[in-house]
């Protein structure tokens, strides 16, 4: 009674090819049986590939010269922070005290240190944090992309508490969130010492084009008007982070540009680290000047730091790298050597599978020749 | 070619004619050959009737080597009984029921008459139960039902008898011959996609949760997921669902004309020999390497670099994706153009997801902005550098494995096809055109067969 639906098929010529193929399972198909001799050369391809690759990128790393200074322990200059004649107290131990005041009082360091190879075209600036660890979840939360886009926020979400808003006045922090309020201050400034390289002392750094192309000009935006707090200002009704000096609207006050939630440091800075060992750009050197017109001669130089970021508290360490990068970035030995590794231990498979196959090839022929002629083994 | 029985198989047959209608005395027809079988049941029957003739009757053809009831000789024998007889083996009451499933595990087919539905349930469950086997029934009238419904396996025949049978029923065929296709290569395909697809979705949940954790180490244990919460869920519903769903439909680990001639290769799947115990952990110790290799593979580049959170994320779980669909590479037994567009497909869809995401959200759904990662990550030669070796770096020992396993330790199947590839080309290369033709009988379509009934 029923009518069968494969028999249907031979009346129904409109059912295409491929879907009468498909439905009985008859898809032309290929079928590779990896054995030794059809995976060789795979393994020979890739050890040829992998190891020169790898011989490459560990070239381009290593022609990135980079040099480190750690400055946490640093010593003040002034003579306020004096306890003994040519002893001064670090600058860590004078911004923990409870007399200093963030934003009025200073303590300068002075570090000199030699860079040992001349770093060629184009020099960029970091400064390093150790122990941070600002891929915290809670941490990387509190924040408020809105907010920094330029919108404005009556109540700031509840990822940003406890920097929301100030408990007194309850006015929103502008901007509001741990990753704004724990802002990198520290302000580092670079001389040479050797007078004959040039006459010109204090390194020329450009504090522009640090930042993501995309985040500066779509992420962060200042809000409309005024940066101010004026009544009909940007940032009305808004107060600075908790633990910042001064308010955003005053971050840049030469560029306006600069200046705002489109300062590039705190867009730098609010690009959340992957590892609590990170380092982030922080000036590129300006090649434009003469005297460092290719390079950042070999010699000695001196650090001038600003010490106002407290990292003690937590054993965090500060340092200032000057690198140059390759089209790979910075100093990164890994994938070079990874590439190399893998290449060889490819090689070295493909030579085992070589002996295999010729050693062992004849079993597998073997196999399949048997008949019901074929002797039993001994 | 006569056909083949597998397992036990209860068929009504149309009455046999002589039966003894008005005797009240069963009809016990005991076909065994020497005394050994006599005595575990002979005498038990003996007791019931009187006259036990002893006649070798050859129902079926020839048992393939290796069946379930392992017989010390290899001699066929087969049994009769009728439903009247039935009524007393099955009753409680006689203990004849463990000597007569002792007897029927010496025979190599058993033949019941006469059964009502309900005996012939039954005997399906009292063979499941006490002999512990996976049982299968045929059946074609609504008198099958119980039986198909008691029965692992039912199988429905939709015919003469209506459509009760194949309602009830696991699997539905048209004819009876059918069910050499079902069993020997559907069954058997199924078994093999069954254990393919389920080892590589444990392995690929496994694997991103691993990754993961190891990012945990990193951050404090803060549970922070370096992997936007987008990328995790279209992760697994767009990227990756795709290709164990084309294997789990369309990969053949042979040919339906080696299968088809080689019924042995059946018991790759009655012996479990795909899907083990020790199977199952291989493959998440493989999750777990592969897991090692795509997080610190990244992790070791962008270690003390300028890479922020969204960076690393997004190139950890592109190397993951893109070595998953590696690792379904390598466990593709047959290529069709399925496969290699459901391949090709997941990387697009990965590829037009993330551009689409990282270009028009700037910040949505209260997550962590995604904006111009992927723009910043497509033109960094760092990150494919990593997804490159990532890739051919993870799936690495499995693709050893493969290729050692199958030239020093071949299973049953892959020697077959080996033979069968071997076969194709020497009669390519001799053009001999008998073998060609051979294999084109073999593999005619259903209908045919159906209407030719070819099975001599």
């Amino acid at each position: 009674m029923s009518v069968n639906a494969t028999a249907d098929t031979t009346t129904r010529p409109r059912n295409s090819k491929f879907k009468q193929k498909f439905k009985q399972q008859r898809l032309p198909a290929w079928q590779p049986i990896l054995t030794a001799d059809t995976v060789l050369p795979a393994f020979f391809l890739i050890g040829l590939l992998f190891v020169p690759l790898g011989v490459a990128l560990l070239l381009f790393s290593d022609s990135v010269v980079e040099f480190q200074v750690d400055y946490t322990d640093c010593n003040s200059t002034s003579d306020a922070h004096q306890i003994a004649v040519g002893e001064y107290l670090q600058c860590k131990d004078v911004i923990t005290e409870p007399s200093f005041v963030h934003g009025t009082d200073t303590c300068m360091c002075q570090i000199d240190f030699t860079i040992e190879k001349t770093l060629e075209k184009n020099v960029y600036m970091y400064y390093g944090l150790d122990n941070f660890y600002q891929n915290h979840r809670r941490y990387v939360k509190s924040r408020d992309d809105k907010q920094m886009q330029g919108r404005v926020v009556d109540e700031p979400p509840s990822d940003c508490r406890p920097f929301d808003a100030d408990p007194d006045s309850n006015e929103i922090y502008a901007p509001c969130g741990a990753v704004a309020n724990s802002l990198f201050n520290d302000t580092l400034r670079l001389f040479v010492t050797d007078t004959l390289l040039g006459p010109q002392r204090k390194v020329p750094l450009l504090k522009n084009d640090i930042a993501w192309e995309s985040d500066k000009n779509i992420k962060f935006h200042n809000p409309p008007g005024e940066l101010n707090d004026s009544p009909d200002g940007a940032f009305k009704g808004t107060v600075k982070p908790l633990y910042w000096t001064k308010p955003v609207w005053q971050l840049d006050e030469e560029d306006p540009n600069n200046n705002g939630y489109e300062n590039e440091d705190l867009i730098v800075w609010m690009r959340t680290a992957a590892f609590p060992s990170f380092r982030k750009l922080y000036r590129r050197v300006d090649h434009s000047k003469s005297q460092f017109k290719n390079s950042l001669q070999n010699g000695p130089y001196m650090l001038e730091v600003d010490y106002n970021y407290p990292v003690s508290s937590f054993g965090g360490r500060k340092r200032m790298i000057l690198s140059t990068t390759s089209f790979l970035g910075g100093k990164n030995n890994f994938l070079g050597i990874a590439y190399i590794t893998v290449g060889c231990i490819c090689f070295l498979l493909g030579v085992i599978f070589l002996v295999i196959h010729v050693k062992f090839g004849e079993r597998t022929t073997k196999h399949l020749n048997i008949n019901q002629n074929t002797p039993y083994s001994e | 070619q006569a056909e083949r029985t597998i397992k036990l198989l209860l068929e009504q047959v149309a009455p046999p004619r002589g039966d003894d209608a008005d005797g009240t005395e069963s009809n016990l027809t005991v076909a065994t050959d020497a005394t050994t079988l006599a005595s575990a049941a002979g005498s038990a029957a003996a007791a019931d009737n009187s006259n036990s003739s002893r006649s070798c009757s050859r129902l079926t053809a020839r048992e393939d080597d290796e069946s379930i009831e392992t017989a010390p000789e290899t001699r066929e024998r087969g049994l009769v009984v009728d439903g009247k007889t039935l009524i007393f083996i099955l009753d409680q009451r006689t203990h004849l029921l463990p000597a007569f499933l002792s007897l029927t595990q010496q025979c190599s087919s058993v033949l019941i008459s006469r059964a009502t539905p309900l005996q012939k349930a039954l005997v399906v469950k009292l063979t499941k139960q006490s002999l512990g086997i996976m049982t299968l029934a045929v059946g074609d009238g609504a008198n099958d039902v119980s039986m198909i419904q008691t029965a692992d396996v039912g199988v429905g025949i939709s015919g003469v008898e209506g459509r009760q049978a194949v309602m009830a029923s696991d699997f539905a065929i048209t004819r009876f011959s059918h069910l050499h296709r079902l069993l020997l290569l559907h069954g058997h395909w199924c078994y093999d996609r069954f254990a393919s697809i389920i080892l590589y979705y444990f392995y690929k949940n496994a694997n991103l949760t691993l990754v993961l954790l190891w990012y945990q180490f990193y951050c404090c244990f803060s549970g922070n997921n370096f992997i936007d919460q987008m990328y995790l869920i279209a992760f697994g519903l767009f990227f990756t669902s795709i290709p164990p769903i084309v294997i789990g439909v369309y990969d053949k680990d042979t040919p339906s004309s080696v299968l088809l001639s080689e019924p042995k290769l059946y018991s790759v799947g009655r012996l479990n020999q795909v899907y083990k115990h020790s199977y199952f952990w291989v493959n998440i110790l493989d999750a777990f390497y592969q897991s090692l290799v795509m997080f610190f593979f990244a992790a070791a580049t962008h270690l003390g670099t300028v890479s922020g959170l969204d960076e690393l994320g997004t190139t950890v779980m592109h190397s993951c994706l893109v070595s998953q669909l590696l690792h379904v590479a390598v466990e593709i037994k047959s290529w069709t153009i399925l496969h290699v567009l459901s391949l090709v497909g997941s990387l697009l869809v990965f590829h037009l997801f993330i551009v689409l995401y990282t270009l028009t959200c700037v910040s949505c759904f209260g997550l962590q902005s995604q904006y111009g990662v992927w723009a910043h990550l497509i033109t960094s030669p760092r990150h494919w550098l990593i997804v490159l070796i990532t890739a051919v770096t993870a799936v690495l020992p499995r693709f050893v494995y493969r290729g050692l396993q199958s030239s020093l330790y071949p299973s049953a199947v892959q020697l077959s096809v080996l033979r069968n590839k071997q076969r194709v080309w020497k009669a390519r290369l001799h053009r001999e055109p008998h073998e060609g033709g051979k294999r084109q009988g073999e593999e005619l379509p259903i209908q045919l067969i159906s209407q030719n009934n070819v099975e001599g």
